[in-house]
């Protein structure tokens, strides 16, 4: 197996090719980074799998019985990889951006309020707020759907809710769901897709309220009701 | 029995207890109209755990009421203090019966000669 590594990293064209590869990914990653285009994620994605699908369909049986069962794996491997790859993503596809949604909009009741529908139609949205039968204060997103606890309602004043409501409207203006989905994907295939993770996603939510409200007072106090630790 | 706040030391905790003596006279109410009425002074979030913990333990009931764009649970209690207390009175008693058997059964025999 060695040898058919060394011979593979000896070969000037083959290993052209390996590098072009890996700066492509490279240059995509940072054009993902810069533009914040999935397309630019995934796309990166096949150029760093690439080198070793091309290793693997280069690997010639010609050699012992050990070694080309060796090579075998290998293939073998690598198909595997080809064939997850499409799968997996349908199957995570299908569970969060299909499945999970419908389950929260059967679990909620849909509210059609005033307030929402005017800060949806400011920002040019047509998403739909949910109520979650929870005391527990919570609050998230899904697909175009808007979910709020009951908690989250009862204990927060109608300017920190909207405050809420702003955050997670942010969310669905900008995918965050399906850019962490696809950020978290490509992690699991790219060592280099670790380094584009977006941890100030939140923080973005946070400052886009606080802008459309013209004042942190409520973002904060609402931080502060939401986050304690009585309910763990 | 003397109306006190520590009856049911054993089984509720005392916020548990006052959120309770509030609800039991009012039969329903929504979570900020019983902070509003307590004595003691806590957050509206802390009342909200406890009336969590209440329906978990399945002593009040809530339903959602959605108004003036937004929503909010009604809490019920499911018995009024006079059936709260007979239920805990036949669960403790159900509960000895079942762990000692005739032991005591014959020391409620004897306990209600006297």
């Amino acid at each position: 197996m060695l040898d058919t590594v060394v011979n593979f990293a000896g070969d000037p064209a083959k290993m052209l090719a390996v590098t072009s590869s890996i700066v492509m990914a490279v240059l995509l990653l940072l054009a993902y980074k810069r533009f914040e285009k999935v397309s630019l994620l995934y796309a990166h994605l096949v150029f760093v799998l690439a080198p070793l699908f091309y290793f693997a369909l280069s690997v010639n049986c010609s050699f012992g019985f050990a070694k080309s069962l060796l090579a075998w794996c290998t293939l073998i491997f690598a198909k595997a990889v080809i064939y997850l790859l499409p799968v997996a993503m349908a199957s995570s596809f299908v569970a969060g951006y299909i499945f999970i949604p419908r389950l929260y909009e059967a679990k909620g009741k849909r509210l059609n309020v005033k307030w929402f529908n005017r800060l949806c139609a400011k920002h040019g949205l047509s998403a739909s707020l949910f109520i979650l039968d929870k005391a527990k204060p919570t609050a998230f997103t899904a697909k175009k759907n808007v979910f709020v606890s009951v908690g989250m309602f009862e204990q927060l004043s109608r300017k920190e809710l909207e405050a809420v409501v702003l955050h997670e409207l942010y969310h669905i203006k900008h995918n965050s769901a399906w850019n962490k989905f696809s950020a978290s994907f490509a992690s699991w295939f790219s060592p280099l897709a670790m380094f584009s993770g977006k941890s100030d996603d939140e923080r973005a939510a946070d400052t886009f309220a606080a802008k459309e409200q013209k004042t942190w007072r409520f973002v904060e106090s609402a931080h502060r009701k939401v986050d304690n630790d009585k309910w763990y | 029995m003397k109306e006190t706040v520590t009856d049911f030391d054993s089984l509720l905790s005392p916020l548990e207890q006052e959120v309770l003596q509030v609800l039991w006279p009012a039969k329903s109410m929504r979570v900020r109209e019983i902070h509003s009425k307590l004595k003691k002074k806590v957050a509206l979030s802390s009342v909200a755990v406890i009336l969590d913990r209440l329906f978990d333990k399945q002593i009040v009931t809530r339903t959602i009421e959605t108004a003036r764009g937004g929503a909010r649970y009604i809490y019920t209690p499911v018995h009024d203090r006079k059936a709260f207390e007979k239920s805990v009175v036949e669960s403790a008693v159900n509960k000895l019966i079942d762990t000692f058997g005739d032991n005591a059964l014959s020391y409620f025999n004897e306990r209600f000669k006297r």
